[in-house]
């Protein structure tokens, strides 16, 4: 996967200036921008009226894995706990 | 078959990126605006992110040329026939969608709550009153950190927070020139709330902002 360099930007430094002045996770800038883009892309966006045909399958799997893993990855930075890079 | 990707007021093609699987990007065009395509003998549309990213290019690359409107990802039609009947008939409608959004870019700010821990609840009452705390939690974050971004956006979309997720997420419909202010502002909230986890992606195509497009 190559993330699209834009999309982590405008965001903030880094998300605990407060408690942590490393930078933040290239993987987990990564994974935020993955959810912002399947937010967008699977739930938003024009549908065509008329026989179109939404061909994706395996979404549910993916999506709910993926929330699962930006939720949990905010917890356990917030509770102090160091991630592995 | 073919894979959809945008309806544009701009058709410029020229060195834009290729589309799902290496597919050549075309364009069929009715009265002003057009249909951004590809065509394909066969296609297996997964979420596989490098074909969210291939779909998002082929939008990104059409935005900085005039106003886009981003379709679901997925959209497969039988052949160019078929999308032109939908240009026909839904003209318009897509017409008016387009200068909603024209000039404007789409931003996502997601603020990490604190997390419940389900597995520690005894009951039904003490379910109940950690929905309401988290309830709260939501409202509190969304007081200090998506109120005041509001005021920058042309147009605002909350997305309700999931069963089991601890982030809050709000999409705004921001004028370009307004790109920079907003994440300006975005950086003032994270230092002000160092105990919320604020981040800021975009921008996007509007997809957000399309609704009336059928959905």
């Amino acid at each position: 996967m190559s993330a699209h360099p834009r999309r982590t930007s405008p965001g903030p430094e880094s998300r605990h200036p407060s408690r942590d002045s490393r930078p933040p996770s290239a993987t987990r800038q990564k994974d935020i921008a993955l959810i912002d883009l399947l937010d967008r892309l699977l739930d938003g966006g024009v549908v065509l009226a008329g026989d179109i045909t939404l061909a994706v399958a395996d979404v549910d799997l993916v999506y709910v894995g993926l929330r699962a893993l930006v939720s949990s990855v905010a917890a356990a930075e917030r509770q102090g706990v160091p991630l592995p890079r | 078959m073919i894979y959809v990707y945008a309806i544009t007021d701009a058709i410029e093609l020229h060195d834009g990126p290729s589309g799902l699987h290496g597919g050549q990007v075309q364009a069929i065009e009715h009265e002003g605006i057009a249909c951004v395509f590809s065509t394909h003998d066969q296609l297996e549309v997964s979420s596989d992110p490098e074909l969210l990213w291939a779909h998002e290019r082929v939008v990104d690359h059409l935005m900085d040329r005039g106003a886009v409107l981003p379709l679901r990802f997925g959209s497969v039609l039988r052949d160019p026939e078929a999308l032109r009947a939908i240009l026909d008939e839904d003209g318009a409608r897509f017409r008016l969608l387009l200068s909603r959004v024209r000039g404007c870019v789409e931003l996502a700010v997601r603020v990490g709550l604190a997390s419940s821990e389900p597995g520690a609840l005894a009951g039904g009452r003490d379910y109940m009153r950690e929905r309401l705390a988290a309830r709260q939690r939501e409202e509190d974050a969304a007081d200090r950190v998506l109120t005041p971004l509001r005021p920058l956006a042309r147009a605002t979309a909350h997305r309700p927070v999931q069963a089991g997720n601890t982030t809050v997420s709000e999409s705004y419909l921001v004028p370009r020139a307004a790109v920079e202010p907003f994440a300006a502002e975005v950086r003032a909230l994270q230092a002000r709330n160092p105990g919320l986890s604020i981040s800021c992606t975009g921008p996007w195509g509007p997809y957000s902002f399309v609704d009336g497009g059928g959905r």
